[in-house]
């Protein structure tokens, strides 16, 4: 038999007395579809992520409120931060991502209906948004009334779940300071312009110089060039009243400097072979501390999930 | 090559099979589990030929990760058996290699040795070995809940373990996938359907995890969620080329 202590909790035990599963479901899906109105009156086009400084600001009163309603010992409280409530989030937050695994998420074919309704960027949309944000409750005040109860014993269940609420909050909160441009680079030409994918121009704070950039493939079958193995741009870091800085950039192999990540993502795929130029993706993203300070918490937690089976000391059957 | 694969995953299953006879007799279990773990040895081997061989990492198509799973697969059942100390894992992670190595034979590959540039980096190697380790805890698990609904046998203990595991395998997984695609495609992460299936698989297996220590007493429909959870896992594993939102994923590796 199996030993355990846990009481007698039965599933399907739901509107007695206690806030429980029906609550939770009900609250999440409610939610859910108030944000999905909220898409339709704004013909799909509702969400314009904050930036700085007005996202720290939401962010930072996001985190006093919970820490404010982790310290009560109201049942509602306990309720928004516990496990029903925990895997209702999680269910609406998956049927919303499982929608958005199914239907393509792009612009381009997509009845108008289906863009209206946010379903055509189920991830930039209001419903996912919400959805998000009652997970982040409910796991933040699970995880500060876990912290408030046991101190320094919850450490095992903060590594996982701090650094899940770390990840999310900063990635959901930081959406909107993230800058993706490209820029084209020219053999024997200098470039210092991006474009995002709205079509805005800005600077680099230094300017490129492509030297050189080549092709190496494998080798292909009736003279025609095999898939490629290799691309890379030799390249001149300018700076204003600096010396010149020779880099080479290459896929997975990235070039770092002044807070902008240069990205080697594309060249020019002319059948003639000419191959002169490349496609730079230039990404700023001041958040990504905070995204991997939780994604190295939640790497610890996982390590430690190896040495720590809850399910080890029952007995076997 | 491919004839290469055909004695090595005979000689396999061969071993598989006689060390499981042996282990049914109960007094050559030694024996039996050596020559079970001599099976995994030789898929071990044929993998790292076809490394030398094609010179990268065998583990690009989806045939090199069913070939990688049928490797895995063995030898965490037979870890989880001995750990543990049941024996169906071992015969149900054969049973199932067996059936991975089958569709391989069934639908060779063209052994092509190229290797693009997004492949081509150090998270590559630990990337695939913890998704498919993940893998095949996972679908111990589910093997479990389908003896508890053949046999009527309370697996759930053993499930609930392997789940756990497969948890800390996948979350790893995931992460150093994040890591690695903010080095390769700038952004750690995209939504991009495999993506996207692969935090559905990650979000249902946590929730197994929190019904379990919140409700121990609820069997069957923890059973039943387990073989729905890895229908999820199976569409992120295979089901994802052919869903139509896959026709904007840079994820796919599997058509040369």
């Amino acid at each position: 038999m199996i030993a355990t202590t846990a009481p007698r909790r039965p599933l399907s035990a739901v509107w007695s007395g206690e806030p429980g599963y029906a609550h939770a479901a009900l609250a999440v899906s409610g939610a859910i579809l108030a944000g999905m109105l909220v898409e339709f009156a704004h013909r799909g086009d509702a969400l314009v992520p904050p930036s700085w400084p007005t996202n720290a600001v939401f962010l930072g009163l996001f985190l006093a409120w919970l820490i404010l309603l982790s310290r009560s010992d109201g049942r509602l409280v306990a309720w928004l931060g516990g496990i029903p409530f925990a895997l209702a989030s999680m269910f609406g937050v998956g049927l919303l991502g499982a929608l958005g695994g199914i239907i393509p998420q792009t612009q381009e074919q997509t009845p108008g209906w289906v863009q209206f309704f946010g379903l055509s960027h189920i991830f930039n949309g209001v419903p996912f948004a919400v959805a998000m944000l009652l997970l982040l409750t409910n796991l933040g005040l699970a995880t500060l009334r876990k912290v408030r109860s046991l101190g320094m014993k919850a450490w095992f269940f903060s590594l996982n779940h701090i650094g899940l609420w770390v990840v999310v909050a900063s990635a959901m909160f930081g959406a909107g300071d993230i800058i993706r441009a490209r820029m084209i680079l020219v053999e024997g030409q200098a470039e210092a312009m991006v474009v995002d994918a709205t079509g805005r121009h800005g600077y680099l704070p230094f300017g490129l110089f492509l030297q050189r950039f080549y092709v190496e493939q494998y080798p292909g079958e009736g003279g025609r060039p095999g898939a490629p193995k290799r691309f890379a741009a030799e390249a001149t870091v300018l700076r204003h009243n600096q010396k010149f800085e020779d880099v080479r950039i290459e896929v997975n192999r990235p070039l770092r400097r002044d807070g902008w990540t240069l990205y080697l993502t594309n060249y020019d795929l002319s059948p003639t072979g000419q191959t002169d130029q490349c496609l730079i993706e230039a990404v700023r993203d001041p958040w990504l501390p905070a995204v991997y300070t939780g994604i190295f918490l939640m790497l610890g937690g996982a390590v430690a999930m190896l040495f720590r089976n809850p399910f080890d000391s029952r007995l076997p059957p | 090559m491919n004839e290469q694969f055909v004695t090595f995953a005979i000689a396999a299953t061969a071993c598989w099979l006689g060390g499981m006879l042996l282990l049914r007799t109960n007094h050559r279990r030694g024996a039996g589990i050596a020559l079970y773990v001599a099976g995994v040895a030789l898929l071990a081997a044929y993998a790292l030929l076809l490394w030398r061989g094609l010179g990268r990492p065998p583990m690009r198509t989806l045939g090199e990760t069913r070939l990688l799973y049928a490797l895995l697969l063995p030898a965490v059942a037979c870890g989880i058996s001995l750990r543990w100390r049941i024996d169906w894992p071992m015969a149900y992670g054969a049973a199932m290699a067996v059936v991975f190595l089958g569709i391989n034979l069934v639908r060779p590959e063209a052994f092509d040795k190229t290797l693009m540039p997004a492949l081509q980096s150090p998270w590559f190697v630990p990337h695939v070995v913890v998704y498919i380790l993940a893998y095949a805890f996972l679908t111990a698990s589910a093997l479990g809940a389908l003896r508890f609904f053949l046999r009527g046998e309370d697996t759930l203990c053993a499930c609930d373990r392997a789940v756990w595991i497969g948890l800390a395998f996948l979350t790893m997984g995931l992460l150093f996938g994040a890591l690695w695609a903010k080095e390769a495609w700038g952004h750690y992460w995209t939504w991009d359907p495999k993506e996207t299936w692969a935090f559905l698989t990650w979000a249902i297996y946590l929730g197994y995890i929190h019904i379990r220590l919140r409700h121990p007493h609820t069997r069957r429909f923890a059973v039943g969620f387990l073989l729905a959870a890895v229908a999820i896992l199976g569409t992120c594993w295979f089901g994802v080329n052919y869903l139509p939102s896959t026709r904007t994923s840079v994820h796919t590796y599997t058509q040369p």
